[in-house]
């Protein structure tokens, strides 16, 4: 059983992946990188004007000394994805990119077409591709077919917090893709959640809204850090196949009063 | 000479390139990347930009992300 997880040859120190976006403040955010020790944190890429807030808050990131997967949050486009794409990797000097391209502005549904598209073009520019995508199979299998090797789908809505929509759709990717790298993004609410994910042979877990809009975000973040390693722990120990019939747990033969033939009718 | 920076328009005197607009703003030795009509501009190529009028320039810099 090992907590790390390695994307090609890095080597990440949990497979509790957190965002950054949407804290009370700058002090909750650090606190609660401090409580969940992610593998990585996501960055995002905003316009810069001389009040220079971009930099105060990488100041706070680059003193945790953990890698940074960048997004393209909010793009629409394929070429706007690709251009943030090459900003991103200008800047943080790395060719990871969590590749979101939405398709609908009321659930921040994904668009599979143009994510496809996207991918193939960052692929061939370079980049590992972590695409924010929803959990369709013949996706997935077409996004396999153009090199990508990490999926990243939703388990509901972004910052909806309704766990796992489609648990089923989740288990046959994890099934299908043997050895792929699978990341739930999105929709997790509850450290639960994040558990079931992990239970399931999942990699890792992305999640912002669930610590950053907690009661106590620092508190949630060291709580979702303990599901996540159960997750893995208990999917590596191997789960029981459940069953419909009960199965005692306590050996019967020879306790006390035992009368062997009448269990044998 | 009117360019579109950051999605807003503003004026500049001519002639001047890319390292020029960014030491006005302030933002030279900062952590930023720089799309000039929509291309990336890697750090090393500023001085090599020369700016047209109704250039589009995007600037950006690391923020919180999900």
């Amino acid at each position: 059983m090992s907590k790390t997880l390695n994307i090609g040859e890095t080597i990440l120190q949990s497979r509790l992946f957190l965002g950054t976006a949407g804290y009370p403040s700058p002090d909750a955010l650090q606190q609660s990188i401090e409580k969940a020790q992610p593998g990585l944190l996501t960055v995002s890429l905003r316009r810069e004007s001389k009040a220079g807030k971009g930099q105060d808050f990488w100041n706070i990131i680059k003193g945790f000394n953990i890698p940074v997967l960048p997004n393209t949050a909010g793009c629409h486009a394929v070429e706007e994805a690709i251009t943030t794409a090459e900003m991103a990797r200008e800047i943080f000097e790395t060719n990871w990119i969590k590749l979101e391209i939405i398709g609908d502005d009321y659930t921040l549904q994904p668009d599979p077409y143009g994510l496809l598209e996207a991918t193939k073009k960052l692929i061939a520019k370079g980049f590992e591709v972590f695409p924010y995508m929803t959990d369709d199979l013949v996706l997935a299998e077409k996004l396999a077919n153009i090199g990508c090797n990490i999926f990243m789908p939703w388990g509901a809505p972004i910052g909806s917090g309704r766990g796992l929509n489609n648990p089923y759709a989740l288990k046959l990717l994890r099934d299908r893709f043997p050895d792929k790298t699978l990341v739930v993004d999105a929709g997790i609410g509850a450290p639960s959640h994040a558990g079931q994910v992990m239970e399931m042979g999942y990699d890792a877990v992305l999640l912002n809204t669930a610590v950053a809009k907690a009661g106590d975000p620092a508190q949630m973040a060291g709580a979702f850090a303990k599901s996540i390693d159960a997750g893995h722990e208990a999917y590596t120990a191997g789960i029981i196949t459940p069953q419909e019939r009960a199965s005692a747990s306590t050996p019967l033969i020879d306790k006390p009063f035992w009368h062997q033939e009448q269990h044998q009718k | 000479m009117k360019i579109t920076l950051n999605g807003q328009p503003k004026n500049f005197e001519a002639p001047l390139n890319l390292y020029d607009i960014l030491a006005q703003e302030e933002l030279i030795g900062m952590m930023i990347a720089v799309a000039h009509n929509g291309n990336l501009i890697p750090k090393g190529d500023y001085t090599q930009i020369f700016i047209k009028n109704g250039d589009a320039i995007e600037i950006v810099a690391p923020m919180q992300g999900g």
